[in-house]
């Protein structure tokens, strides 16, 4: 029996014309004058309809905002629900206007955007807050939080200071909402440190961080910008990458690897910021809304990527990823070469006096805990 | 007389109830080959309202169907592809219309999500029935699965197709779960043999996949712009220009990707200019085209800075 779904001869036929992106003759001709007047009415029907328009500035606020975060994704979904929940609250005075999945380009072309005025706010990474303030990335030294708990009670107590310096700079800094806990991930298993012999792992090209535990770690690392991760490791460029198992997912890049390494060398930071500019336009009651449902919202999106790392993390064991524990001894060097690090960037990422002030609050935090 | 009446009652009674099997096999071929034939009147309805109620209890009587014939592959197909194209059709441009309106929003994307894996498991079930291979490969390591796919051939191309439509239906409405997201590779392995095998089938569906596939994404997370437009360009061409979808695809997602505003207004207004009578075999998603066009150029504010 032939199926009826297959093409008519004429959906096969190639043009013989390029008429790619241009209008066929013969679709509009038939229609011209109607085209006309239509399009006439249109265009007075817009220029009525600007006209008005209330004036932007007088009594309504929008925030045009860039994120990598792809739509359809639980960071884009809860950003919606705020942005709805920031209109019902502010009588439709505020909203939104989202633009998703790195479309502008990435988190520096962005903080240029914001910059020049043609944006308003973003999300970023620790990589796009740590460029504008190098001592956000404090947070994410590695091997410095042990668990959850601990980035929470930390972050927390650090962020007040972290807005009043990101206000300096010219920016609102809204809320932090972390992207997750950041493993490696390797075509060979990793269980100590002759295992590295050969690997040659990506980092992200600026991230200084990154570079700098590896190399305290005698690993040779090859610097890259994100586009260039996914076919690297199908060419064989680089045979291992670092990042949270939820996005080594959604970028696809868990499909070139075999093992993930179950020791988490840092916590993903992320957070979003207005520009300061913008943010002295809107009056005090609706910034105290705005403000209020973004912490909110991003305390949610904190919550459920904890979940979907931790189903992502199941479902990387369900497509073969063997999970390898670090033998106890090698933990304790990656420990020392992590502390390294810590010491190398005081002054350069941050002052000493905030690196201790960490160090104590985690402590402090500890001391409690136990 | 009375007594050869109900003779003759019995008689049939008697003949009928042995033969109700084949009975309901015949029954269910010549529902078939109707629903075969009438699936091109789908696609020629121009009243979106009747397309979408008739499509609907279309897909209903096709499952009950199935319950008799659960193998009839020409039924399988039918269901593939039917929740397939009922839900790009009329379940996706729900979800475009509450954009503004989350939790609406939520339930038809949750309503695509369960919609799209019924048509790829109906057409999983065909391709199982076909080639044991690709069953024992189905849920083993990429490699492996990626090599299956060489078993099918010509014939297999509406079944793979219908599959791999449903199943990156399906993903692309459920990027907040892990375990779905991890199944790309495969939608798109699948879509690479039904490109080798016929770049043509259904509209240029396989071009029109990639160009989705490869726009979708900035650059920065993996996308590629210069593919996407090569498989939009072919699409363009195999269809004649005749097939709006395209451009509907070339304005959104490639165009607001690479942010060129004017090849998205010339895409978008050259699909409300369109003609209704521009091709009477495709008016059904030529008239889908011309309202998702409608609601971009709604919002053409929030796609372009």
């Amino acid at each position: 029996m032939s199926c009826s779904c297959k093409p008519t001869t004429d959906d096969r036929r190639p043009t013989t014309g390029k008429t790619i992106y241009s209008l066929k003759p013969s679709s509009v001709n038939g229609h011209r004058s109607s085209y006309s007047v239509r399009r006439l009415t249109i265009i007075l029907l817009g220029i009525l309809l600007t006209a008005m328009q209330p004036s932007e500035g007088s009594d309504s606020f929008t925030i045009k905002f860039a994120t990598l975060a792809p739509e359809g994704s639980t960071w884009m979904l809860t950003l919606r629900e705020m942005d709805a929940e920031i209109q019902r609250r502010s009588g439709g005075r505020i909203h939104f206007v989202f633009y998703s999945g790195g479309v502008l380009g990435d988190e520096i072309d962005v903080l240029r955007k914001i910059r020049i005025g043609q944006l308003q706010g973003g999300a970023f990474s620790g990589v796009g807050l740590g460029s504008v303030l190098p001592s956000v990335r404090v947070l994410e030294l590695p091997l410095l939080f042990e668990n959850a708990g601990e980035a929470d009670f930390v972050t927390g107590r650090l962020e007040e200071s972290f807005t009043r310096a990101f206000e300096e700079r010219g920016f609102v800094f809204l809320t932090f909402a972390e992207a997750g806990p950041v493993h490696l991930f390797s075509q060979k298993a990793i269980r100590r440190r002759q295992d590295l012999k050969g690997v040659r792992i990506w980092t992200w090209h600026g991230d200084p961080l990154a570079a700098s535990l590896f190399r305290t770690y005698q690993v040779a690392t090859v610097p890259l910008a994100l586009p260039d991760v996914f076919p690297s490791l199908h060419t064989g460029l680089i045979d291992a990458f670092y990042a949270p198992p939820l996005a080594a997912i959604a970028l696809q890049w868990f499909s070139q690897v075999s093992y993930m390494s179950s020791q988490a060398l840092t916590r993903a930071i992320g957070g979003m910021l207005i520009s300061r500019s913008r943010w002295e336009t809107i009056p005090g009651e609706l910034r105290t809304i705005l403000k209020d449902v973004a912490k909110r919202y991003a305390r949610e999106v904190v919550i459920k990527t904890r979940q979907e790392n931790q189903e992502a993390l199941a479902t990387l064991r369900r497509h073969g990823i063997q999970i390898v524990d670090l033998d106890v001894a090698e933990r304790r060097q990656l420990l020392e070469a992590s502390r390294q690090v810590w010491e190398e960037q005081v002054g350069t990422l941050y002052p000493r006096s905030l690196l201790d002030q960490v160090k104590s609050l985690l402590q402090e935090y500890r001391g409690k805990a136990s | 007389m009375k007594s050869s009446l109900a003779l003759l009652l019995i008689t049939v009674g008697v003949v009928t109830s042995a033969c109700r099997p084949i009975v309901k096999q015949l029954t269910v071929s010549s529902a078939t080959e109707i629903l075969q034939d009438g699936q091109a009147a789908f696609y020629r309805e121009e009243d979106l309202q009747l397309a979408e109620q008739a499509l609907a209890s279309n897909l209903k009587l096709l499952e009950v169907l199935l319950q008799t014939a659960p193998d009839d592959q020409d039924l399988l197909l039918l269901a593939s592809q039917g929740f397939g194209a009922y839900t790009f059709a009329f379940v996706e441009e729900k979800i475009a219309a509450y954009r503004t309106d989350p939790q609406r929003a939520s339930l038809h994307r949750d309503r695509a999500r369960r919609l799209y894996l019924r048509g790829r498991d109906y057409g999983l079930r065909i391709l199982k029935l076909r080639h044991d291979r690709f069953t024992a490969a189905l849920y083993g390591d990429l490699p492996s699965f990626e090599e299956a796919l060489q078993v099918f051939q010509a014939g297999d191309v509406p079944a793979l197709f219908w599959t791999a439509y449903g199943w990156g239906g399906s993903i692309n409405w459920s990027r907040d779960h892990p375990e779905m997201l991890a199944e790309l590779p495969r939608v798109v392995a699948m879509m690479h043999r039904t490109l080798e095998l016929d770049e043509g089938y259904f509209h240029a569906g396989p071009h029109l996949f990639f160009g989705v596939y490869y726009a979708s994404r900035s650059p920065t997370l993996g996308g590629e712009p210069s593919r996407a437009k090569s498989h939009l360009d072919r699409a363009l061409d195999l269809t004649g220009g005749n097939f709006l979808l395209v451009r509907l695809f070339i304005a959104d997602p490639y165009a607001v990707q690479i942010q060129d505003r004017t090849l998205f207004e010339t895409q978008v207004r050259m699909i409300l200019d369109a003609p209704d009578d521009l091709s009477p075999q495709h008016r059904l998603f030529n008239q889908i085209a011309k309202v998702r066009a409608q609601l971009l150029l709604e919002k053409i504010d929030e796609l372009f800075l």
